[in-house]
């Protein structure tokens, strides 16, 4: 790739980023900085990051208002860093736009894996995929249609309107509230209940064991994940 | 309704109200009889069912020696009486006749204990009694027994009426005054003489003092007239006969002296045995008591037993404002000379009150509760409707009885500082430890990454091989410490009061699935088995929180066992928890460590090392309590080796949620 994939850091820990840079040191991205929140906003204009690692315990300005501010303008993917014992904020900030998550302490593999999900989207293939494949389901968006094993499965509109919702955010987090407000619409935001019954028996469907599920995952306390690669 | 006329159970109305609705609740029943000293029988029935947590029923016998209608409200009235005062109000008291009866009621109301007390034989006067309460020990139907050892009853002074003492003497002193009359030919009259010395002497024993010495002046005008000539006259013929007459007179006084002071020694022996047994019976029962009301309530019983009395217990410990621990009849707060009177026997040790030089306008008498500890303790008392001061031996003995009191309060202190200062040692062993395992959990990591980490700045030759074994003891201790600092965090968070749970209603499966998803690469040497039962109740749980939990058990079944074993993750419902159990079947936990496993740092080596943090399963406790379950350890039951985990939470019963259809 000529052009090099920049990744935007904020974080006001040096360390953190002195880590973050050497990790990507030697790949094909870029690591511009930022130590807060104005700086983040000013170098998300001028540089136009691909990438947004985005710490949410910034010294000056909220982490979840620069997501805020960022998202009026723009749809750079931003995953947001936080530290154990914070998911409100963590969802608060994914609610606010940011695309996804990292607990803190991460691994670098984790890290890598994160971006390159993030980079499917908006690199190349922008338009989301008419064919979603995960294990041996797949689901075909174009004729609305949910295969399992080459046999096709009967679902709810609702539950047809999750997994699509889901699919389109592969392998990211979906928050309940996202959900919610996609499938239901406005004024359905709070009632995670019903997410819960329609995501259960979506799962007895797509799973083959749903205690066990290995695409449609939980995230404690903030949503659902579809994960599609192996 | 029965065969016997002998027994009949007596009060069919609940004394509480609300006790109907309780009977479901197992109960101790005191059976009382006409000859019961309800006063002992009640507060020992009473102390029965409260140790044990039980209602107290109460059923009386009735005897057949009438029906004791009469005496039901006043039996009543006292049983109320005690059960309220030691502040019980569950006695229910129901109608039943014989030992099948008793059964019946037994069965009814699930009675598992009957308190009874075994009458002594030659103490009263319906022998029947002993045999009923032989009976009902022995019966092998009726609930196991508690028998109180009968204690005599007061013996109120018998309350025979003067007439009584009259009507007896008068006709013994008839009867024999006819029956000489009529003989006076054919016996000597020295005869006669005996036989009136002879009645005196009989009846003295059975009438009061007035009566009998009348009777020793009314017998010689008796013998004057029916054996002295002229008869039926107060006349006499020969004046030496005065003689016999002032012999019966002198000998019948002298009889009724002699009576009277073997009376007065017997009632003297008897109260004094009353005192003995009282004394002999608070210091047992003093023993047994653990805490300064019990103590109070136990003394008040037996003080009422010897002296007619109301009491009242103050106490005050070293630096700590008076604490009363039973209130008398008297308000100190209106009578100032009393408030006066506790404070300096408080405070100097010594007694005060009526009676005494101190304050002798009180109303009670202050005694001290002797201590040579930092308690001080005063008993008051105060003597019934009348005013006045207590006769030296009663005083002796509310002094001992206050020795007593003083001994058990103070021995009361000792305990509870004992315990205060075990649980001090205890924090402190627990804060130590805490120390101790954080600060030799943070270093050992910490000493290991600093060394490699320099061995890697210094040395840039060092060959690949070493080089990757280095970073990777560095990578795993950083993530070591990294758990811990988590851990601690969490046990913080968890144990701090202020912690909010923000639960939901949850599916079991679910919340498995996000644990298991979460540990999966975890899992690549071990085989996972999860067995959900069908409709399974939800949860209301705090899904972060309890999502650590999960994570921690399943997490310590892939630590604790070898590659290759199974661990089982089971939920089930037992009647309102949910159950999620996590099983393996690795080596099991050591017996003897199982009641200490959910301590804070609480390690098991087994074999091949393993390095936690020791807070694993402590919050696992503080979070299945914090969502109102529990947490239980222990080793698999089913004949396989393993260690069985079960976190137990309420089930949650939920509305259905209506779900369209495809």
């Amino acid at each position: 790739m000529s052009i090099a994939v920049k990744i935007l850091v904020v974080d006001d820990e040096a360390q953190i980023r002195k880590f973050l840079k050497s990790s990507f040191a030697g790949t094909e991205y870029k690591v511009i900085e930022a130590e807060d929140g104005q700086t983040a906003l000013r170098l998300a204009g001028t540089e136009m990051p691909d990438v947004i690692l985005l710490d949410l315990g910034l010294p000056d300005i909220d982490g979840v208002d620069v997501a805020k501010q960022i998202r009026e303008w723009s749809q750079v993917p931003i995953i947001v860093l936080t530290a154990r014992g914070h998911e409100d904020d963590k969802v608060e900030a994914l609610d606010a736009g940011a695309d996804d998550y990292l607990t803190k302490p991460f691994s670098v593999k984790e890290l890598m894996a994160r971006v390159k999900v993030m980079l499917r989207r908006t690199l190349g293939n922008a338009a989301a995929e008419p064919v979603v494949e995960f294990g041996d389901c797949k689901l075909d968006l174009a004729a609305r249609l949910v295969y399992k094993n080459d046999e096709v499965l009967k679902l709810t509109p609702i539950e047809y309107k999750l997994l699509a919702f889901m699919a389109k955010y592969a392998d990211k987090v979906v928050t309940h509230k996202m959900l919610l407000s996609d499938v239901w619409g406005p004024g359905y935001d709070f009632e995670v209940q019903y997410l819960r019954v329609h995501m259960k028996n979506l799962r007895h469907k797509i799973e083959d064991e749903p205690a066990n599920p290995q695409f449609i995952l939980t995230e404690a306390g903030v949503g659902y994940r579809l994960v599609t690669k192996g | 309704m029965s065969s016997s006329q002998h027994t009949s159970l007596y009060l069919d109305r609940p004394l509480d109200k609300s006790a109907a609705a309780r009977v479901s609740a197992p109960g101790v029943a005191v059976i009382i009889t006409r000859e019961s000293n309800i006063e002992s029988l009640v507060r020992e029935a009473l102390n029965v069912a409260e140790i044990r947590g039980r209602l107290l029923y109460a059923i009386l016998i009735e005897d057949d020696l009438g029906p004791l209608v009469d005496q039901e409200a006043h039996w009543k009235n006292e049983v109320y009486r005690i059960a309220h005062k030691v502040k019980s109000d569950h006695i229910k008291l129901n109608r039943a006749n014989l030992i099948e009866n008793i059964y019946d009621y037994c069965v009814q109301f699930d009675i598992r204990l009957l308190v009874l007390e075994r009458p002594n034989r030659r103490q009263f006067s319906f022998p029947w009694e002993a045999n009923f309460a032989d009976k009902i020990i022995k019966s092998e139907v009726l609930p196991p027994s508690v028998v109180v050892p009968s204690e005599a009853k007061l013996q109120k002074p018998a309350q025979k009426s003067i007439l009584s003492d009259w009507l007896l003497l008068i006709g013994v002193l008839i009867a024999i005054s006819i029956f000489g009359a009529l003989t006076r030919d054919q016996i000597p009259k020295a005869f006669h003489l005996l036989t009136f010395i002879l009645a005196l002497t009989i009846v003295s024993g059975r009438i009061s003092l007035i009566t009998s010495v009348a009777g020793s002046f009314i017998a010689p005008i008796a013998f004057k007239l029916v054996h002295i000539a002229p008869y039926g006259s107060l006349l006499f013929e020969d004046p030496r006969q005065w003689l016999n007459l002032i012999g019966l007179l002198t000998v019948s006084l002298i009889i009724n002296t002699l009576t009277w002071q073997v009376k007065t020694g017997l009632k003297e022996t008897q109260i004094q045995e009353r005192r003995k047994s009282a004394l002999f019976n608070l210091t047992r029962d003093l023993l047994q008591k653990n805490s300064l009301e019990e103590i109070a309530s136990l003394a008040e019983a037996h003080i009422r037993d010897v002296i007619d009395s109301d009491i009242a217990l103050f106490v005050q410990y070293e630096g700590h404002e008076v604490k009363t621990i039973r209130h008398g009849n008297v308000d100190l707060d209106s009578s100032p000379e009393d408030r006066k009177a506790r404070d300096i026997c408080l405070s100097q040790g010594i007694e005060a009150g009526i009676g005494t030089q101190i304050y002798p306008l009180a109303y009670g008498l202050y005694l001290s509760l002797q201590s040579k500890t930092n308690f001080k303790g005063c008993l008051a008392v105060y003597p019934g409707s009348h005013r006045g001061t207590f006769p030296p031996d009663q005083l002796r003995i509310l002094d001992t009885f206050g020795s007593l009191i003083g001994l058990a309060f103070e021995r009361i202190g000792f305990e509870t500082a004992q315990r205060e200062a075990d649980q001090k040692i205890r924090d402190t062993n627990l804060q130590n430890t805490l120390l101790r395992s954080v600060s030799h959990d943070l270093k050992t990591p910490l000493t290991s990454i600093t060394g490699y980490a320099n061995q890697l700045a210094e040395d840039p030759d060092l060959p690949t091989e070493l080089r990757v074994e280095t970073y990777t003891t560095i990578r795993d201790q950083a993530w070591r410490l990294t758990n811990l600092v988590n851990n601690l965090l969490s046990i913080t968070k968890l144990e701090s009061a202020h912690l909010d749970l923000d639960t939901e209603v949850m599916f079991v499966e679910e919340i498995i699935g996000t644990a298991v998803s979460q540990i999966r690469p975890q899992l690549e040497h071990h085989k996972l088995v999860l067995e959900i039962a069908e409709d399974i109740p939800d949860v209301a749980v705090d899904a972060l929180i309890f999502n650590q939990a999960l994570v921690n058990l399943i997490g310590n079944a892939i630590k604790y066992t070898p590659a290759g074993c199974t661990i089982t993750v089971r939920a089930q419902q037992d009647k309102q928890w949910v159950q999620i159990s996590v099983i393996d079947d690795g080596p099991g936990l050591p017996e003897e460590g199982i009641d200490s496993i959910f301590e804070k740092f609480t390690r098991f080596q087994q074999g091949h090392k393993v390095e936690g943090t020791g807070l694993g399963l402590a919050i696992v406790k503080a979070v299945a309590e914090l969502h109102g379950g529990n947490v239980m350890a222990c080793n698999r039951s089913d004949g396989h080796s393993g260690a069985e985990f079960d976190i137990r939470l309420p089930a949650v019963e939920s509305a259905p949620i209506n779900v369209e259809t495809s």
